[in-house]
């Protein structure tokens, strides 16, 4: 209740912040609309020089691109402060953070949302829709993935916090929280591009292949429900490991002092 | 001369000081690489592999540019924001000149680190059999390219003395490049009309360009690229001091 009752004051002063930066804050949402709608027409030039990719025709390879891109602008909208730990332990305000009596990942992770990413969220959401009316699935299809959706953006912020341990171990020196970008790039493709072993680690060390490319398989193309309890326990046991480490390394965090 | 030498200095220790970062912007260069490599495997497959090779390898190029080419928006836009503009303006030499020496500087920095490995790949993916005048094209335009950007980045950047932040109209820039700089899908790909607009506009003279003339490198070709880049620069050149010289009587410091 007392979490609660945090978040919700997280969300009114980060709400407030948005009236900083106005004219710049509507630049972003265009910018990213118009972001993702180039990188779909990117998709499409490919598809002018092949039918099908892997098999993947593409509507169904751009299902995988609205499943990751939907995952991830959850991650950005919410948990985007998550890259910015090594910041804190670079300006020496990480000190500040462990010594209040609350969880410091919590605090982490509220102090700022991304508002800016409510473009890339609504652009991922209308393409969902319309990707899954093309692919003629039933509405409720669409519900699914959107639910799943919220647990898979915890694969993005486990991804995040495991970069931001190298951080705490080199005293925001290094910093590994940004190739969380790149990982989305990964994701956002179904796992039949990647060669095998590429696919094992994507499956059962980093788990990108469950944001998109899974989801879309076992549910949207064999309609296997119990992968609806699946998809949301793995993501949740997969942050759930990364936050023990987590946890491990900040037992083990040295301060510079000042 | 021996201050712009002082600049890039700076620039150069400045980002061997970060160095561990920018190793670990390898690792996310890395990453990315990954990505092209296969998807590129998977559309291309059947087709003969030199095809493969050339694209993947114009995705490579591309990605040491973006690499070593300056965030000069962002560095104006720390300036700005923190107050440190109106130390900077209070030097004996411009701002933009500052920002540029000392990117130079970091930029080779980037390329020791990072862009050295990135042009290896390039290399191993053409078998190690590019003939000493396609790097000398590579190199000349490359550099063009770098200035170019530098000038669009500075244009850009002015806007933070209204906005007070960038990453909105950074975001604009971002995609406006995707898909008329040719720096993440390869231009010869693209439709005739898409590919005939992006040949009139400056962007793709800071990326596209440099790819497609290492894929035929053609004296006619290299001619008509450093032209159109020397003509964007000139323009771009007197544009980026016209706005920074009014951006900046409308910025208001608050002590310090």
């Amino acid at each position: 209740m007392r979490y609660l009752k945090l978040l919700l004051t997280y969300m009114k002063v980060n709400l407030k912040s948005l009236a900083i930066y106005d004219l710049d804050f509507y630049f972003a949402i265009a910018g990213m609309i118009i972001q993702n709608v180039l990188n779909i027409l990117a998709l499409r030039f490919i598809f002018n020089i092949v039918p099908q990719i892997k098999g993947y025709s593409f509507e169904q390879l751009l299902l995988t691109y609205a499943l990751a891109s939907l995952s991830f602008a959850i991650f950005k909208c919410f948990f985007i402060n998550a890259l910015n730990i090594s910041d804190y332990l670079h300006q020496g305000t990480f000190d500040a953070i462990l010594v209040k009596p609350v969880n410091p990942l919590f605090q982490l992770v509220n102090a700022r949302v991304d508002e800016d990413s409510w473009g890339d969220l609504l652009v991922a959401l209308i393409l969902l829709i319309i990707v899954d009316i093309q692919l003629q699935q039933p509405w409720y299809i669409t519900l699914m993935f959107m639910f799943i959706a919220l647990f898979t953006s915890l694969i993005f912020l486990g991804l995040a916090i495991l970069g931001n341990v190298v951080s705490l171990l080199s005293n925001g020196i290094a910093d590994l929280a940004e190739t969380t970008f790149d990982f989305f790039e990964m994701s956002k493709y179904p796992l039949a591009i990647y060669a095998q072993a590429l696919k094992i680690v994507l499956t059962f060390v980093l788990p990108l292949g469950w944001v998109a490319s899974i989801p879309q398989e076992k549910i949207a193309q064999k309609h296997e429900w119990f992968w609806l309890a699946i998809i949301p326990a793995v993501c949740v046991l997969f942050f759930l490991l990364v936050y023990q480490v987590w946890r491990l390394f900040l037992a083990k965090y040295q301060s510079t002092g000042s | 001369m021996k201050y712009r030498l002082t600049l890039t200095k700076m620039g150069l220790k400045k980002g061997l000081a970060s160095k561990y970062a920018l190793i670990f912007w390898l690792f996310s260069a890395l990453i990315s690489f990954a990505v092209q490599y296969f998807l590129w495997q998977a559309v291309l497959v059947g087709r003969p592999l030199a095809e493969f090779r050339q694209t993947i390898s114009y995705l490579v190029l591309m990605q040491l540019l973006t690499t070593v080419f300056p965030k000069v928006s962002y560095d104006l836009n720390d300036k700005v924001r923190t107050g440190d503009i109106a130390l900077d303006l209070l030097k004996p030499f411009s701002v933009e000149e500052q920002l540029f020496w000392e990117g130079v500087g970091y930029a080779v920095a980037k390329f020791a680190l990072i862009g050295i490995v990135e042009f290896i790949i390039y290399l191993w993916l053409l078998n190690f059999q590019v003939s000493l005048l396609t790097i000398l094209f590579i190199i000349v335009t490359a550099a063009l390219a770098y200035v170019l950007y530098f000038e669009l980045e500075l244009i850009l950047g002015t806007f933070s003395f209204y906005t007070y932040s960038i990453w909105g109209i950074s975001t604009f820039k971002e995609a406006v490049l995707l898909i008329l700089a040719g720096n993440i899908f390869p231009a010869n790909f693209y439709p005739v009309v898409l590919k005939a607009i992006a040949s009139y506009l400056p962007f793709e003279y800071s990326f596209g360009a440099v790819g497609l003339l290492a894929q035929a490198p053609t004296w006619q070709l290299f001619g008509q690229v450093i032209t159109i880049q020397l003509l964007y620069i000139l323009l771009f050149y007197y544009l980026s001091r016209l706005l920074l010289k009014h951006s900046i009587t409308v910025t208001v410091i608050q002590g310090g």
